[in-house]
């Protein structure tokens, strides 16, 4: 009789808890698309890759790195900032490429080189560096309150190898303003590791890539490879955040 | 300000956007049905709609923006 009365009774409340740390779709959906876990990250450069992983999958999110270079000391320092000055036409410099095709920016103070996809036959230079600079002030605001409220998972894809301390220090400066959490994505040499994830503190996971996504001049991510590392880093970091929260 | 209104002014956007103006903006009307309306160029319809309509949007409405139709009630729902 008792077995019976516990089983009506609604779950315990740190199951409820629980549950809704999750969102529905992650829970009610375990064939998640590759489109859905592309969305549920956000690239914070430090160059193009994983704005084209997502673009091979059908994402386009609307993110201010997303199509930039950037090193992570300007990075940090821009994150301690808040982007203050981001998109004002004293601090964006914009120019065309070296084939006169493309107009290209750069923040004077941060140091972002960004791809505008404003071409040289659709607008002058003036209007070019409007439009660049509305959308950088406007991503930039988006960038801040996504910082807040943390939804995505960042990213940052490094070529090079930074010190791990710079990763602590990044993951520092974007959880100034707010929960967040940072997946650090660097090939390695250790081909039974391609595709894992490891925790390495709270908050910061590291991806193991098998190769680098720029095969001489041109960009040809390893998609496959990428799309397990994500799966993995969106499991992971659902299990750490209930574990954290001692769920 | 009337929906109407609200569509006249985006049309202007789009023109402006995509430098075209023969587009016709109809509710349903979605990336699929105009050529060269990606990611960047929705920051620009966006971008442009938040100064001309002197707006601001949140990630939660951009993140349900589908077609034309969600963008005019994300502005009327703000302005």
């Amino acid at each position: 009789m008792a077995e019976r009365r516990r089983e009506v009774h609604p779950p315990p409340l740190r199951r409820r808890i629980s549950a809704r740390l999750i969102p529905i779709w992650r829970r009610t959906n375990p064939f998640l698309t590759d489109y859905k876990v592309c969305m549920a990250f956000e690239s914070l450069g430090e160059n193009c890759e994983f704005g084209l992983v997502q673009r091979h999958f059908g994402a386009e999110p609307l993110g201010l790195l997303r199509f930039s270079g950037v090193a992570v000391h300007h990075l940090i320092d821009a994150l301690d900032h808040d982007f203050e000055g981001v998109g004002r036409p004293d601090q964006t410099e914009v120019h065309l490429n070296t084939h006169g095709t493309e107009y290209f920016s750069v923040d004077a103070r941060y140091g972002f080189s960004s791809h505008s996809m404003v071409f040289a036959e659709d607008a002058t230079p003036a209007e070019a560096a409007a439009r660049i600079e509305r959308r950088a002030r406007f991503l930039r605001q988006k960038m801040l309150e996504d910082l807040r409220s943390a939804p995505k998972i960042y990213v940052y894809q490094s070529g090079d190898d930074p010190p791990r301390a710079d990763m602590s220090s990044l993951l520092a400066a974007l959880r100034r303003h707010g929960p967040n959490r940072l997946l650090w994505v660097k090939p390695n040499p250790d081909a039974a590791l391609h595709g894992a994830v490891t925790l390495l503190e709270d908050g910061l996971m590291l991806g193991h890539l098998d190769r680098p996504g720029k095969v001489g001049e041109d960009w040809a991510p390893s998609h496959t490879v990428w799309m397990r590392l994500l799966r993995r880093a969106l499991k992971l970091s659902d299990r750490e955040r209930a574990a954290r929260l001692g769920l | 300000m009337t929906q109407a209104e609200i569509y006249r002014r985006l049309a202007e956007i789009f023109e402006d956007v995509f430098l075209r103006d023969d587009i016709v903006l109809k509710p349903h009307t979605s990336a699929a049905d105009i050529a060269g309306w990606d990611s960047l160029k929705q920051i620009d319809i966006i971008s442009t709609a938040q100064e001309r309509f002197g707006v601001t949007f949140t990630t939660r409405d951009l993140d349900g923006l589908t077609c034309v139709g969600d963008l005019v009630r994300a502005i009327a729902r703000r302005i």
